[in-house]
């Protein structure tokens, strides 16, 4: 998947409102559609007009994306089912405002990766994985989230059942890797320092130093039980993880604050 | 050997902050059976637990009171990997078995 983000630079801001822009866009991918949806978010998104339309805003409009933006915009919770009978490729966007949420759609989204072709037993580990690291994010940003957007979990999936293939998406705006990791590891001082930590094992914020493995956890599972890769993404910072240990550097200066992307890219 | 039926404390087990507190019932049943009494741990009709909650619950437990467990060996490959990682980070090893 090629990552440049040229997408970001289609957004434009004057006073309340947004100007996009997609007409020198030909495609985005499904890293790009959650950084821009997430980046419209961390711009103070209240409305917007779309100057040029093109094949990118018909790709977005067929994922939700501005349903999800006024879901968000007026706070509605509204559980959208995962559960379709989905055949051709799909991409779909889901805004999660409590943990319970998330729990709530479990069920669905262990129905809908069945349906994409997954085993029932690599459903069940993606799903405990997922669960993973929208506990982590809910506890480690418990009284730190966006003072504008309060809690707030927004996860991606996209599938290509052909080319069994699968990404899903798990982001938030949160304080980041390191904001989270500097108290217990004074040492890290950047962004991809903590993300490389927190790759390993028993790596907490949690101040009786218990737990830490979610991503390490991930991991495991991802380069065991399918094959595939990880795009982590904390405030400006975007690593790629191809395996375990092998860990490379994209970006280091993203348009982000307050935020985290954990982008996952399966094959199946 | 004593039942506990996991389903009890919900169809998905997850969270850090579930597991705490569903380890202070779980304790509390575990209470129940005599000393020297194994507890065997049923999963039946649960989906998965995932390693946090199941640090909490049986990390914690295991710590305790070792060997005073048995878990279903039946349990799904999610849920057995919850407790390799439970295993890997706490340097300790669950028992699993049958109910006999």
């Amino acid at each position: 998947m090629k990552i440049n983000l040229d997408v970001l630079n289609s957004v434009q801001k004057n006073k309340e409102t947004l100007y996009f822009d997609f007409s020198n866009l030909r495609s985005i991918n499904s890293f790009e559609i959650v950084e821009l949806f997430l980046y419209i978010l961390s711009l103070g998104y209240v409305d917007y007009q779309v100057k040029e339309r093109g094949e990118v805003f018909t790709k977005l409009k067929s994922v939700n994306f501005f349903q999800e933006l006024e879901k968000i915009k007026q706070n509605k919770l509204g559980i959208s089912s995962f559960r379709q009978k989905e055949e051709k490729d799909f991409c779909k966007l889901q805004s999660y405002f409590y943990k319970a949420d998330f729990y709530s759609s479990c069920e669905n989204i262990v129905a809908l990766l069945i349906n994409l072709g997954f085993t029932e037993e690599l459903a069940l580990l993606l799903l405990s994985s997922l669960g993973e690291l929208v506990d982590n994010s809910f506890f480690h940003n418990l009284g730190r989230w966006d003072t504008r957007l309060g809690p707030l979990i927004i996860m991606l999936m996209q599938a290509f059942p052909e080319k069994r293939e699968f990404n899903i998406s798990v982001s938030d705006f949160g304080v980041g890797f390191l904001e989270t990791l500097k108290k217990n590891y004074p040492e890290t001082s950047n962004e991809e320092e903590a993300i490389k930590l927190a790759l390993k094992e028993n790596i907490t914020s949690r101040i009786e130093k218990r737990g830490g493995n979610g991503l390490l956890f991930l991991q495991n599972n991802i380069f065991n039980g399918f094959k595939g890769n990880l795009l982590i993404r904390s405030r400006d910072t975007l690593i790629e993880v191809k395996k375990h240990e092998e860990i490379k550097l994209l970006k280091n200066n993203l348009p982000f604050r307050n935020s985290t992307n954990i982008f996952i890219n399966l094959k199946y | 050997m004593k039942r506990i039926h996991l389903k009890t404390f919900g169809k998905i087990l997850m969270g850090r902050e579930e597991g705490r507190s569903s380890y202070h019932v779980f304790k509390e049943k575990l209470s129940e059976i005599p000393d020297g009494e194994k507890a065997f741990c049923d999963f039946t009709d649960v989906m998965v637990m995932a390693p946090s909650f199941c640090d909490e619950v049986f990390g914690e437990i295991e710590a305790e009171s070792p060997a005073r467990l048995v878990i279903d060996q039946n349990v799904n490959l999610a849920t057995k990997k919850a407790f390799e990682t439970v295993e890997q980070a706490r340097k300790i090893k669950f028992e699993f078995g049958e109910y006999v």
